[in-house]
Parts: structure tokens; sequence; C-alpha cells
């Protein structure tokens, strides 16, 4: 039976979804609203449209299973590709496709590897025993305060004084409680803070239970990506850096690799990228792991390393890793179409030995319409002109169509392009992304004149690998 | 003058036609007419002749009236009798039956329910020449008549929260009380104290009043009204009075449901509501005969009216008689009281007892009265079901049951006092030392060993609690089982997606993740995901419910729900764990009758939770679903509830620790009594949780409700229900309201 993917998302990783699968001659079915027709995914998927030959399917939002199913059912698609965000974390939808009496194949791990991992109390769990390091904290939730009382004084005693209270439930930034200068002696402040945060957890997560640990404030972060199949083999594409990042927690520069080796980190940027991919690796094989993955860390001034979370599913700067990496030679990795193929059930073709990054850098840059200086204030409004220059060392992945006025909706991720640069070494890198982005044109109109994080971006671009 | 006769007449005349309903026999259709012609012909005839014609007249309706009383009266007969205006209300039974009263509650109309009325009041007796006098608390309905305030006798939620009230007053005064019921049903208000709440209340305080109680049900005995005023030591009836656990119309309206749409005409309805009120055996007679009644006061054939002085006589001595008995048993003058029976010396010969037992009794007389009550309510299942409960299982029970008692020895023979001495010593330890008053620092001379702290349960987290003691993780609904989507009813207002039944019925507990709404689940589900693995036993499953009042289907029916259900009662009773705790329950199953409650699942619930109270445990309801009483037992069945509710007392009384979870639909008597008494009760959301359906608040008090009138979130709201939990996170907020309700009488491990 011929494999056909339903595209279970929108913007531009709907796109590169469509692109990938008419690369590796697939048939594909893209979903799209009524109020995102406008959009570059709904419109390509449109245009192939034709009866018979089903190619574009509107439903009423992205994010229910149940249509989901219905179209692929109705338009005989075998697998899903979930992209990022939307359904491609949860669990459930995932089982339900395997499960399901007409089963579908997901384009993600298969559903215990989401559910196990998309728990940061188990992942955490899964990592202690294997001797990988975690934040330092408690590994089981807290809900008492005498258990928390112990915790504290033994991480203050360790550690140092700031502590991190948080929801176990809880993810996306919120209930997070930070404690600074605990005194180990009087803990008074910790029950204050603790009640809040249960009740807060309580509130919102429907479960009060809690998560102490301790609070790193100058940190790197820094990512590893990795790629499995379905039979067991499992290769890494390196390391990524993704610091820069606005206070509500949303990424605006990646970088690849992690670190620069030229640099003088006070520790040694080299063998912390090795580690980071050798305890990364390790998890995966012990696990078994079957897809796209990424493994996210957190790298203190000391260069102590430890594992934050695990992402099981494709992410938005997958290509800074794809772009630098070379398989048996031929440079530049298209890291979707590889999820989908081993999805399907191919095998990877290729090992660790053939993959290699050979001193190339990239950068990846997340246009925004927002004001920079008001906190990261989203504008609202009509793109009328956006333009980027072609170069055969950038690639740009938007949903924003160039050739009629857009207007942003802003039920969605706000990000109106990817921006991928790249060359063969950093400082070639870096310096075309300013020739880049000094050429990139946007102009708006709304109820308040066009703001773009462009000025940030390039602002940032001098001291990018730097701590 | 002739023309008050002419309407004396016809009163007389009405009162046989009232009686009779609408179909009259030939005798009474012919004096109509003969009523008919006189009142037409009245102007036209002269003195001498209307005299002649009044007083044929006068003659036909004693006629009448003799024909009527030789003849037996129906059971719908005497239903029409109980509800007539002209039948005895409470003020002519004070006026007549006690020598003086004074009204303390009631009287007034714009009372906040004047179909209850309480009074003072003496009855004197002559003991040879001296005249001696009994203070007595009477608590009655009162119909006044048909006074349109007094709706008949029914009382709202304030009526009997009044006869708790006055109940708990009389204790404390140390007078007997003598209530005097006749209620038509209650008022199903929910608003509070609500109505299922009051009742429920009273029977808790009538159960356990250290007083002697006589009831007297003088008309109608109508389901949970007159359960609020039914707990006595010894119950009386008259003879033109019922009692049933529902009206002959309701139990016509529910068995019409049986018959085809087309079938359901009003002469059919009226056929059947005929059937009724004789199947459900509803009279003094068959009261008598199950065991519900002591004794029936006579009435006049054709029912007592306000002017029969010798009824009134005979209830008076009768009532009287009744106290008497209930003191001496309490006396244990047990001689005594059987020369009296041999002799036959209560009666009465010009106004004289030959013995006068006086009324006060002591403090440890009054606990025997209590204990006379309990026993006697602890008898009346007795019979009514069949008892086949396996070896094994008796076997089993007495096991575990020694165990426990074993077990509880030694922790309050051995471990508490020593506790008590190891801290004791503890506290001079630190006195010495100086480090007393500081209750963080612990004492460094002798430090309490870790055994006799806390318990470790309590201190530790429900996770760990979770990995030592799992829940049966192999239990997959069988609702879990089917590929499709579940729609949430509630999907239009909160915008819920549909959920796959999988992921629906098993993980999310039935509960839709985006509103909470939650869905109907089977009970296997609640017990295997509530306990400990493997830790539920049921016993007692032998106990089998029966017909037992003979009611026409009811066989087939049981018959058909042992089918469904796999179980031979409504009431499913087991021993469980949870975490550490061993705990007994009862569980009220759906599937078995809409779980329904009948006197054979009250057995097993009252042997439950004796079970309970002999080892120190504490006890559970839980309502997987149920919609009251089974009405087909009628009176026998509101027994069942007084009998639970009197067991439950006597265990909340010794410390225990009751708890009610209401897993669904939870309706009418149980709701109304033994679910509402503990002082945890629980709820799960979305289900609906009342004393009546909306269509009986609108016949009983012309009131319309809303739709969500009995959702369990406005219970919540009107103070009925301690808390909601969902259904996923019974099991840790159950174990830590076990936890912190351990009293002194209750031991768990």
């Amino acid at each position: 039976m011929k494999n056909k993917v339903l595209i279970a998302n929108r913007g531009e990783i709907a796109l590169r979804g469509i692109n990938a699968c008419k690369e590796l001659g697939l048939d594909y079915v893209a979903i799209y609203t009524q109020q995102d027709s406008e959009s570059l995914h709904a419109r390509t998927a449109l245009e192939e449209d034709m009866p018979g030959r089903k190619r574009a399917w509107r439903v009423s939002k992205y994010d229910d299973p149940n249509e989901i199913l219905e179209a692929a059912d109705a338009t005989g698609c075998n697998a899903i590709f979930f992209g990022y965000g939307m359904l491609s974390e949860n669990w459930r939808v995932i089982r339900r496709l395997q499960k399901r009496s007409r089963p579908i194949i997901p384009i993600a791990p298969t559903w215990e590897y989401v559910r196990d991992l998309g728990s940061k109390v188990n992942t955490k769990k899964v990592a202690r025993r294997l001797g990988i390091p975690t934040i330092p904290g408690s590994t089981s939730p807290v809900r008492d305060i005498i258990e928390a009382e112990e915790i504290v004084k033994r991480l203050v005693r360790k550690h140092g004084p700031d502590i991190l209270i948080k929801a176990s439930a809880g993810g996306g930034g919120r209930g997070l409680y930070e404690l600074r200068n605990v005194d180990e002696r009087s803990l008074d402040e910790l029950a204050l803070r603790f009640n809040e945060a249960r009740s807060y957890a309580r509130n919102h997560f429907h479960d009060d239970t809690l998560l102490i640990e301790h609070l790193f404030s100058d940190f790197n972060h820094i990512e590893v990506q990795i790629i499995g199949d379905r039979k067991g083999r499992i290769v890494n594409f390196g390391t990524r850096n993704c610091t820069i990042q606005s206070p509500q927690r949303q990424k605006r520069i990646e970088l690849a690799p992690a670190f620069d080796t030229r640099i003088d980190y006070g520790f040694d940027p080299k063998k912390v990228m090795k580690e980071a991919i050798r305890h990364s690796m390790k998890m995966a094989y012990k696990l078994g792991y079957n897809s796209a993955g990424t493994w996210e860390w957190l790298v203190t001034k000391k260069g102590e390393l430890y594992l934050l979370e695990v992402n099981t599913r494709i992410q938005v700067e997958n290509d800074v890793s794809g772009r630098i990496s070379s398989v048996k030679g031929r440079i530049g990795t298209n890291l979707i179409v590889e999820m989908i193929r081993t999805a399907l059930g191919e095998e990877l073709g290729y090992k660790q030995k053939h993959v290699s990054t050979g001193g190339r850098a990239s950068i990846e840059f997340r246009i925004l319409a927002e004001d920079v200086d008001k906190d990261f204030e989203q504008w609202a409004g009509t793109i009328t002109r956006f333009d980027f220059p072609k170069h055969e060392w950038a690639a740009v992945y938007t949903h924003v169509p160039n050739d009629r006025p857009y207007k942003i909706i802003t039920d969605y991720d706000p990000t109106l392009a990817l921006v991928v640069i790249w060359g063969d070494s950093i400082d070639q890198a870096k310096e075309r992304g300013k020739r880049f982005l000094d050429e990139v044109v946007i102009e708006g109109e709304g109820s308040k004149p066009l703001v773009t994080n462009l000025d940030y971006l390039k602002s940032r671009i001098p001291n990018l690998w730097e701590f | 003058m002739r023309a008050e006769k002419f309407d004396e007449l016809r009163r007389r005349f009405n009162y046989l036609c009232d009686i009779k309903g609408d179909d009259l026999p030939a005798y009474l259709e012919n004096l109509k007419g003969a009523f008919f012609s006189l009142e037409s012909g009245w102007e036209s005839l002269r003195g001498a002749d209307l005299d002649s014609q009044l007083g044929n007249l006068e003659s036909k309706v004693s006629e009448a009236e003799k024909i009527m009383s030789e003849e037996p009266r129906t059971p719908m007969e005497i239903v029409r009798i109980s509800r007539h205006p002209d039948r005895i209300s409470l003020h002519d039974i004070l006026t007549f039956c006690y020598d003086s009263f004074e009204v303390i509650s009631g009287e007034d109309l714009k009372d906040p329910d004047p179909a209850v009325v309480v009074a003072r009041a003496i009855i004197q007796r002559r003991k040879g020449r001296s005249l001696l006098g009994d203070r007595v608390m009477v608590i009655g309905h009162e119909s006044g008549h048909g006074q349109d305030e007094r709706s008949g006798g029914a009382a709202n939620q304030f009526g009997n929260q009044k006869i708790a009230h006055f109940i708990r007053r009389a204790e404390r005064e140390q007078t007997p009380v003598h209530l005097w019921a006749s209620t038509p049903g209650t008022k199903a208000l929910e608003e509070y104290p609500g109505a299922a709440q009051s009742i429920s209340r009273a029977i808790r305080v009538a159960t356990s009043a250290r007083i002697p109680i006589v009831v007297v049900n003088y008309g109608q005995g109508g389901s949970g009204g007159f359960e609020a005023a039914g707990v006595g030591n010894i119950r009386l009836m008259t003879s033109h009075a019922w009692y049933s656990a529902i009206s002959p119309e309701g139990a016509a309206a529910i068995e019409a449901l049986q018959l085809p749409p087309e079938e359901r005409t009003d002469d059919k309805i009226k056929e059947l509501i005929e059937q009724c009120a004789a199947n459900l055996r509803i009279t003094a007679r068959d009261c008598l005969r199950f065991g519900i009644i002591d004794g029936i006061i006579e009435e006049p054939p054709l029912g007592a009216r306000s002017g029969d002085i010798e009824f009134f006589r005979r209830a008076r001595y009768d009532v009287i008689k009744a106290t008497d008995e209930i003191v001496l048993r309490a006396r244990s003058e047990r001689k005594l009281r059987n020369y009296l029976r041999k002799q036959g010396s209560f009666e009465e010969t010009d106004g004289k007892f030959y013995v006068y037992v006086p009324w006060e009794l002591s403090r440890k007389e009054l606990e025997k009265v209590v204990r006379d009550r309990r026993d006697k309510e602890r008898r009346l299942s007795k019979g009514f079901y069949l008892d086949r409960r396996s070896e094994s299982d008796l076997t089993r029970q007495r096991r575990t049951d020694r165990i426990m008692r074993l077990k509880n020895a030694v922790r309050k023979g051995v471990f508490k006092p020593t506790r008590r001495i190891i801290i004791a010593a503890g506290d001079i330890g630190d006195a010495i030392s100086a480090r007393a008053g500081d209750p963080y620092l612990s004492s460094t001379i002798i430090s309490v060993p870790r055994r006799f702290g806390m318990r470790e349960d309590i201190r530790s987290s429900i996770q760990k609690l979770e990995e030592k003691y799992p829940v049966d993780e192999s239990y997959v609904s069988p609702l879990a089982k089917i590929d499709k989507s579940v729609k949430c009813p509630k999907r239009e207002e909160k915008g819920c997606l549909d959920v796959w039944a999988p992921d629906l019925y098993n993980e999310f507990a039935g509960i839709c993740p985006n509103c909470g709404y939650h869905f109907e689940m089977e009970w296997q589900y609640l017990l295997a995901k509530w306990f400990n693995k493997g830790s539920v036993h049921e016993f007692n499953d032998g106990i089998i419910e029966t017909n037992v009042v003979g009611f026409p289907g009811v066989n087939e029916r049981l018959e058909r729900a042992r089918r469904k259900s796999g179980k031979n009662s409504s009431v499913l009773t087991f021993e469980a764990k949870l975490y550490g705790i061993k705990l007994i329950g009862a569980m009220l199953i759906g599937d078995f009758w809409g779980g329904s409650v009948g006197i054979g699942g009250s057995e097993k619930i009252c042997l439950a939770i004796e079970r309970a109270m002999k080892n120190k445990m504490p006890f559970l309801f839980i309502s997987h679903k149920t919609v009251g009483i089974r009405t087909q037992e009628s009176a026998v069945g509101l027994q069942a509830m007084e009998q639970v509710s009197s067991v439950l007392e006597e265990y909340m009384e010794k410390g225990g620790l009751p708890v009610s979870i209401f897993a669904g639909t939870t309706y009418a008597g149980p709701y109304a009594s033994f679910l509402s008494m503990p002082n945890n009760i629980y709820a799960l959301p979305s289900i609906k949780v009342g004393f009546a359906g909306p269509d009986v608040i609108y016949r009983t008090t012309r009131i319309r409700v809303s739709p969500n009138y009995h959702d369990v979130e406005e219970a919540k709201q009107r103070g009925h229900i301690t808390g909601l939990w969902r259904r996923d996170m019974v099991r840790p907020n159950l174990y830590r309201i076990l936890v912190f309700g351990e009293g002194k009488n209750l031991y768990y491990m």
C-alpha cells in the first residue's frame, strides 16, 4: 500500500512537512482552518487539490483529534505528521492512532515514549537510574511541608541558597515560585511560598504536589538532536545552543554547534558537548528511542551538565543541526525527511561515523513582529510587504505570503519567519547573518506602527556563542 | 332549623359518597336523587310535608350508613377516609385524649410549618382517691380539617426539623413523647435545611432519644414524611389508617410505566390505583401481620370523626397503656408485668387504672429504653429475606473478626498504655534536662521510639503509599473496550472535544478532561480503583431478597435483576483496604433494580455496620446509584430505612466513623435516612441527588423547579454535602478523611 501522510499542523512546519513528503515521493493531505486559508501551507495544498485526489481538508480547529482522524479516514491517510506544538506531545492521541480499529502510523515516537518522557518527574527518575546528572532537587512529588523542609535544607547545604518550587503537573513556565538567599535556619518564607505554590497547582493543574529544585541563575541551554529508526538504530546530529530567549522563555536565536571551541569559557567546551551527547545517546539507547527527539541540557558557568527534559518531537530549530551536518559526505540533512522516512518503517541507512559537522556553524533567527523594549509585546496588524534576499547559504521558513497582504493571526504562535544561516565557520555564519538581516524588508499596517525584532536580533550577533 | 337539618343530612351523605369515591353503589345513587328532588322542591313544600320528607331522608341516610358500616372497607376506601377533611385532627386528639394541653409550636398558621404541631399535655389518672398527672410532649401532624395552610399535614423541611428539635427537648426535660403522625408525605423541597436532611435528622434523633416514645399513626402514613415522626418504642395504628412507602396513586403511576403507552388510559389508571392499594398491603391489619406495628386502636366502621368520643377514650387508654408498657420494660419489673398481663389488670374501669405506673425513669433505665427501641427495629427484618449464606463466607468473616479483635485488644491493652508511659518518661527527662516547653526539641535523655510516634502512613506522601499499596491496574472497564468517540453533554457551553472511549473510561476515570463532567461508570470500576488490589472481599452475598408483601410481578423483576447484575441483592457489603486502613463498606448498586433498597438489603447493611462496630473499623457507604426505597415493599420497605438508621446511630454513638460517598444518582429513601446521617458526606460532580423528582415537587407544592434543581453542585451550595470529589481523587481524599477522623474508639491497621 502506498503511504499517504496527513499534515496535522499549520504554518511553516506544515509547509516543511509537505515539502518533505514531496521529496520522498509521498502523497499528502494538509489541514487548514477557514481563518488560516491565506497561510502558505493552506494555499500550497489548495493549489494542488484536485477532484479525486484530496490534498486540502478544512477543519474547525487544529487541535481536535476527532476532526483530524475524520480527515485521515476520509482521505485514506495511513500516517500523521504532527510537527511541533498542537498535538505533537499528546501521548493519548498517539496511542489512539496506534490502537484504534484502523491504525494510523504516528510520525513521532511510539506512544509509550511520548508518555514516559513527557513527564518531567519520570524523565528525571529514568535519568537518575542511568547515572545521568539531573537538576538537584526532589525526585518525587512533594506534598508535605515537613518533607519540603528536609529537601530545601539539603539543597541549600549542597548547592547554594537559591530554590525553585514548581508544580509537578505544570509546564510552560507557569506555577514557578523562586526563593532566593534561603537561610537554612529560618524557613518561614519557604512555608509561605510552598503553600502559595500548592494552592496555585491545585487550582490550575488539579494536582497539588510540587517539585523543589535548585535554582540556577546563570546558565546556558544546550540541546542534542537525536534520530532513531524503528529498527533500533540511533544517531545524533550534534548540539545546539538555545540560550537566547525572551523573558517568557521563548527562544529567539539558536546556534549550532553549542559552543565555540576557540573561546575560553572557563571550562572545556569540547568535553561538555561530548559529555552531553554521550549521556543523551546512552539514555536513548537504553530506552530504545525510535524517532526524532531532543535532549535538553543546562550548562552552568563551571561547565556542569544537568538534564532538563526530553522533547519527543521535531523542534522548531531542527534545521540548524541539519544544515551543518553531513551524512556520508553529503552536506545538509533534512531531519523532517529522516523522521517521516524512519517512522514509515525505513531504516536510517547510515551510522554515527557517517555523520559529521566538520567545523561548520549555523544560526537560526526567529523574526517576529514584537516590541522588544516593551517586554516583547506582540504587534497586531497586516503585513503588506515581506521581502528577503535569496542566498544559497540561507533558508527562510515562513507561512507569510509575499505576494499579497497577510493579517497576523493571534491565536497561534506569532513567529513570522525562521531564518537559518549557515557557513563553514562560526565567523562566516555570523557575518552572513548580519548581511542577511540587513536586507530583510518588512512593512505592515496596523493601529500602531509596525515593530519587529530585527534590530534586537542584529544587536545580538556580535556576542553569539559567548556564555 | 329545617335547612340546618338538611345540611347536616347532606354532610353525612357526602361523607359516605366521599368514602366510595367515583363509583357509587346503587343505594347511594338513589339517595342522590332523593336529595336532588327535595332540594329542587324545597320552596313548594309546606312545613309538615317538609318534616316528613326530611324524616324520610334521614332514615334513608341512616340506612345507607348502616349498610356501609356492615360491609368491610377496601384499602382504597381507607385511604379516602384518612384524607377526608372531616377526619379527626390533632387538635381533636389533644382536646379529647389529654386532660389539658398547651400548644408550643405550629398553632399559628404563619408558623414556618403549621403542618406540624407541638404541645405539652397532661394526662391524669386516678389512683384510689388521688388524681395523678403525667406530663407528655405531643408532637404530630395537623391537617386542621382541610385548612390550606396546613396542606393536609404535609410537613416541609422546617416541620421535620421541628420534630427532631422537640424530641431532643423532651429528652432534656425527661417527658415521654407521643408522636401522632398522619401525613400524605413530605414537601420535597431541597432548600436548606432540606427535606431529606431534616427527615434523616428526625429519624436519627428519634433512634437515639433517651425517652419513651409512642407513635400513633392516626391517618395517612405516607413515606418519608411519616418516617420523620415514625420511630418509637411502640407503634400503634388506628384501624382506618394506612402506612406505605408510596401512595397508591404514586405506585399506580410507576406500574403504568410498565404498560404500553396506548393502554395508559384514565380508567386503567383508576383500576391500577385500586389494585395497588390492595397489593401494597397498607392497612392496619396488614401492618400488624408484618410486625411493623404493635397494636390497633379500633375506630368506628366509617372512620373516626371529631365527635367520636368513644374512639378518643380508647385511644387515650391505648397510649397510656403503651407508655406504661415501655416504662415497665425498662424497669425490668418482669414479674409485675407478667402478673398484670395475666390478670388483665390494665383494663380501666370507671376511669381508673388498677396500677399506676409513674413515667419517671432513671438514667440507666432510659438507656434501656433506647436499647429496647433499637432491638425492636433490628428485629423487624427477620423473616423477610432468605439466608443462604455459605459456610465458607461465615468462616471467613469469623476469622477476620477474630484477628481484628485480637489486634484491637493489643492496641488497647498493650500499645496505648506503653506509649503513655514512655511519653511520660520522656517528659520527665525533658524536665530534668530543662528542655521542656519547646515542642521542637526532642529530649536527649529518653526519646520516644519511632513506633510510638505518629504513624508513618499519615506522614508519608500519597505517592509512596500508592507504591506500597497499588490498585488493580489490570481492571479495564468494559466501556473502555469500544473504539468510539464519546460526546460530552456540556460540549455546547464548555466547548469540549469528543473523547475517545478507551481514554475516557480508563485513564480519565470517566471524567471529561475539559470540563470535568463525570460520565456514568459501572460499580466494579469503583471497587477496583478505590481500594487496594486484591483487598476487596464481599460478604453476606447469601442473603437473598424476596417478595415481602406479595406484590404481583415482584418475583419476576427480582429474577431479572439477579440475572442482570449477578447479585442477590441491590446492596453489596464488602471489606476492603484503603492503603493501610481496613474498612467495611456497603454499596448500593444500580444494576440491581435501580439500586432500590429493600428489607433484605437493609439487613445486609445492618450486619455490615455491626461488624464495623464490633471490630472498631470505619464504615463506608457508596451509592453507585439508587432510586430509593423499593416501593413494592410498602411499609416494610420503610422499616428498612429506620432499621439501618438505628444501627448506624448506635455505631456513631460508639465513636465510629461513617462516610457516605454518592457516586451516582441518589434519590429518596436512603438519601433521606442513613446516607445523609454521617457527618462526612461526599459526592462525585455532575450527579443528581435529591429527595423526590420535579414532578413530585410540583404535585405536593405547586412549585416548578429548574432542571438543575437536583444537581449535586446545588446540593453542595445548600449545605447538604460536605464536598465534591473527582472520581479519580476519591482514594487519597477518603484516606485523609479516615486518617483525620480516627478517634479513640477506632483502631485502624
